[in-house]
């Protein structure tokens, strides 16, 4: 009896508890604490795979068909870095249903002023893009979504030697598809100037 | 007529020599300028009825002898209105006229220029068809910079300002293939473009820019393929003078200047310095100018022990950074300098025949990365040095006859961090030169020019580059016709370039390149009379050789560029200039030019080229209650700009794609009123450029512009 009693209280306090946990949940969840995470991405040819919830790189690859085959199979990533490129395991390039994804806000919107993800925030998933340049022509599966920014001339020309603007603040999805994380980009090039060392403030936010 | 003219010359000399007798003789000496100030060259000096006289040398200098005695001096030159005034010769003391002022006629034809023979010519009389633009219109035009005012006066130059220089094309070629000269002496050009920053010459310190068209090898050597551009800058002409500017221009562009100069019996000097920053402009968008400050000094000495010798040493020292917009991640930025040292010396036989000058050139050019987060530490990346060292003969045995000869050597390095090898890699070239030129008078109005250089380059081999121009002269019309060669050794880059990038794409080299080779011929007829002046130049112009990057895809997929001798490209096109002046107050100009520019292979316009190009110009030279103001309009207007490529078609054809950018049409407006009490003068500057806010994806530039200057000056 006594241990039906205390049985009877522990799944009560258990609910009040749960119960009270609801009630935090509906006074709207406050931001997550912004950390700073680096990753030294500065190999043109290397993607390095980073988790939000672990806030590690957890793996890094050459881009080959291989790698590529690899890290489309595998969920406990959300975004990877290749110097100013960005994945988000998700779209083309996940074949185990990943659902991360980014959404790019607004230019004016700073990164302190996002407290949830926005009311009809389009998030865009990775697929595959040509580009053409010095380097030839060449096709990555990526997202949109870039480190930085190139300054481009009226003409759509680069501004030579290259100007890395700021990029706007992003939302990611993580690749499970209930987690997000605004980010923004503050380091492209290390103090000595080498591009590719890439540094970000995260913070996870509610839906 | 000329045997009417020699008897009374006779029989004046007869007179003036009888007089001298009971005469004694003295020496008279003096200096002639222009209403400038400037010093008036190949002025005719001499006493009224006499055969006593000289003429000016290149600081309007002159000395002569004559008896003691009462005359009536004449000043005189086809440049300059006839001056007379009485004079008074005593023996036993100076007999020097240290200030007299001409008046120049506003026509430019008996302006001096040497570029076209390296010797001094009147524009008139040069067998080389040679643009000027003088001090005067520099300033009615409130022209900034060398840049500013060449794409003033030269129609269908275009030029794309970035951090690696100006950028600048004429008729379709680059800078590679225009050689920029200071007073003779190479600029040495750095950037993938082979480009300069004009910039480097304080525009206060320019007396004048020459201009020729086409291959000038045979001159000057290496990149004479297109123009050769050649700066001439100021020496001082009285014992102190000296001044400061000040302009602000829209987007903060502030330039500050000063100079000093001294003109002594034996010795001149002229130093000036200069800064200039500017807030760029585009930070949000549109075209896009970066930030930048510069700072800049020039020294110019010059000592003449004696009447036949001359020692000149010059300096020159540039700075240019540019800065990233503030709301960029950049944390480093660029910065370069250079410096230049020269001297040369030269002695001229006592019958003043034959000139001999000696002179050496360096400059060393550097370029930095500053390290905005490591206190900004300079982190060298490239140098560029460059030695150049010539003997110059010019002998004139007769009146009919000029020669010029010489033997140059030229040696250029290159040190880089990156672009020649994944360490620190230095290369160089060196070349000697043997040149020469004749010019024979065939007939009174008949000139022959000849000459050839022979090159010897450590990496190519040889190249012999002959010229050939002639100018026949009949009833104000001038007819010059030419045919000249030009090469373009291959610069270090292409040579050697050893360049990894990041992994994303690789550029090497090719130490086998040949020079490319230039064949220019032309044919141009001139007209004066009185204040109108017209020219029209024809000119077919082919370069072979032409050095092109090309592809290779490697296994990897990756891009690797490498150099070839493949190409070949015809530029041929018509110039006119037409000068009038109206009422000795309205200066009418106006140029046009048709270019058709293109590579033989594929039968395109080189990239970027205009076809039809034009710059006029209206001045008013006026007084308000006889205070002299000028104000002028001036535009540049050219076609489409073009950029063809080749594109193939979903059937596979290929196809000619042309992309155009609108026609341009730039005005602007200058006021310029100067404010003189005795020695001093203070000028005004007003202009507001690109007047009706013309703009093009093309056209790196913020719209309308407004200027105010002020420039102080004493002599």
């Amino acid at each position: 009896m006594k241990r039906v009693f205390f049985f009877s209280m522990a799944t009560l306090m258990a609910a009040s508890i749960f119960v009270s946990c609801s009630k935090d949940d509906d006074k709207e969840e406050q931001p997550g604490a912004t950390t700073e995470a680096y990753i030294d991405a500065s190999s043109n040819t290397v993607w390095h795979y980073y988790s939000f919830s672990k806030d590690e790189v957890v793996g890094s690859a050459e881009e080959s068909a291989e790698n590529n085959a690899t890290w489309a199979a595998r969920k406990d990533w959300d975004i990877a870095v290749r110097r100013y490129n960005i994945r988000t395991n998700s779209g083309e390039f996940t074949t185990a249903a990943a659902q991360g994804g980014v959404a790019t806000l607004d230019a004016n919107t700073t990164f302190a002023s996002v407290q949830k993800v926005p009311t009809g925030a389009g998030f865009v998933t990775d697929k595959a893009v040509t580009s053409s340049g010095m380097g030839g022509t060449t096709t990555v599966v990526r997202s949109d979504a870039t480190v930085i920014l190139f300054k481009q001339n009226e003409d759509g020309s680069l501004v030579m030697p290259p100007v890395y603007l700021k990029a706007p603040v992003y939302i990611f999805r993580a690749a499970d598809g209930g987690n997000y994380y605004k980010v923004q980009f503050t380091q492209y090039q290390n103090d000595a100037s080498v591009t590719g060392h890439v540094k970000f403030d995260r913070a996870k936010i509610p839906q | 007529m000329s045997n009417k003219r020699n008897i009374l010359c006779a029989a004046l000399l007869l007179l003036c020599g009888v007089a001298a007798v009971a005469q004694q003789k003295v020496t008279v000496t003096g200096t002639v300028r222009t209403a400038d100030g400037l010093p008036a060259e190949l002025i005719n000096v001499c006493l009224k009825n006499t055969t006593f006289g000289a003429v000016t040398d290149a600081k309007g200098s002159f000395s002569f002898e004559a008896p003691a005695g009462d005359y009536t001096m004449t000043v005189f030159s086809i440049v300059a209105h006839r001056k007379e005034f009485p004079v008074t010769l005593t023996a036993g003391v100076a007999n020097h006229f240290p200030d007299i002022s001409v008046i120049e006629n506003q026509q430019q034809l008996g302006e001096v220029v040497v570029t076209g023979t390296r010797t001094m010519k009147r524009l008139s009389e040069t067998p080389v068809l040679t643009t000027l633009i003088r001090e005067r219109e520099m300033r009615e035009a409130g022209a900034m910079s060398a840049l500013e005012s060449l794409q003033d006066n030269i129609p269908g130059i275009v030029s794309s300002p970035n951090a690696m220089g100006n950028n600048m094309r004429i008729r379709g070629l680059n800078s590679r293939y225009i050689l920029f000269l200071v007073d003779g002496e190479r600029m040495v050009s750095e950037g993938a473009g082979g480009n300069v920053n004009l910039d480097q010459i304080d525009v206060n310190g320019i007396r004048r820019i020459e201009m020729v068209n086409g291959a000038s090898s045979a001159l000057y050597g290496s990149n004479a393929v297109g123009s050769v551009i050649n700066i001439i800058t100021k020496e001082p002409v009285h014992k102190l003078e000296g001044g400061a500017s000040q302009s602000l221009e829209s987007h903060h562009t502030l330039r500050t200047k000063a100079d000093v100069g001294s003109a002594l019996d034996k010795l001149n000097v002229r130093a000036d310095g200069s800064r200039t920053s500017s807030d760029g402009f585009g930070n949000n968008g549109g075209a896009y100018a970066a930030r930048y400050e510069d700072y800049g000094a020039n020294l110019k000495l010059n000592y003449k022990p004696s009447q036949r010798a001359d020692v000149n040493v010059t300096g020159r020292y540039f700075s240019h950074e540019t800065f990233n917009p503030a709301n960029s991640m950049n944390v480093r930025h660029s910065l370069t300098h250079n410096l230049t040292l020269g001297a040369n010396g030269g002695f001229a036989s006592a019958d003043n025949k034959n000139k001999v000058r000696i002179s050496v050139n360096a400059t060393k050019y550097f370029d930095y990365y500053v390290l905005e987060k490591k206190n900004n530490e300079r982190d060298l990346r490239n140098t560029a040095s460059y030695l150049s060292a010539r003997v110059l003969d010019t002998w004139t045995p007769s009146e009919k006859w000029e020669m010029v000869g010489g033997m140059e050597y030229n040696h250029e390095e290159n040190y880089a961090t990156t672009t020649l090898g994944s360490v620190p890699t230095n290369k160089s070239l060196d070349d000697m030169n043997g040149f020469a030129q004749a010019q024979y008078k065939l007939f009174e109005n008949f000139d022959l020019v000849g000459g050839a250089r022979y090159t010897y380059n450590t990496q190519f081999g040889s190249a012999f580059t002959p010229k050939l121009s002639v100018m026949y002269d009949v009833a104000g019309f001038k007819f010059r016709g030419g045919v000249g060669s030009a090469f373009r050794a291959p610069s270090i880059k292409e040579l050697y370039y050893d360049f990894d990038h990041q992994g994303m794409f690789w550029v090497y080299g090719n130490a086998d390149l040949k020079a490319e080779k230039g064949l220019y011929s032309s044919l141009s007829v001139e007209y004066s009379a009185g204040s109108f002046n017209a020219s029209v130049a024809g000119y077919h112009n082919r370069i072979n050789n032409k050095i092109t990057q090309y592809d290779v895809i490697n296994a990897a997929g990756a891009n690797e560029k490498y150099y070839r001798n493949v190409s070949s490209t015809t530029i041929q096109g018509v110039d006119a200039h037409v000068s009038y002046i109206l009422l000795r107050e309205l200066v009418l100009k106006a140029g046009y030019s048709y270019c058709d520019a293109r590579d033989n292979s594929t039968g395109l316009q080189l990239e970027s080229n205009t076809k039809h190009s034009g710059t006029c110009s209206a001045t008013w030279n006026g007084a308000i209650v006889k205070s002299p103001f000028s104000l002028q309009l001036a535009g540049r207007l050219h076609s489409p700009k073009l950029y063809q490529h080749i594109v193939t078609d979903a059937a596979g054809n290929e196809q000619t794609e042309t992309e155009q950018s609108k026609s341009y049409a730039i005005w602007k407006a200058t006021l310029v009123k100067p404010f003189r009490v005795k020695s001093h003068t203070l000028e005004l500057t007003l202009k507001a450029d690109n007047l009706f806010n013309f703009s093009d994806t093309s056209f790196i530039n913020p719209g309308r512009q407004y200027l105010a200057g002020l420039r102080y000056r004493f002599k």
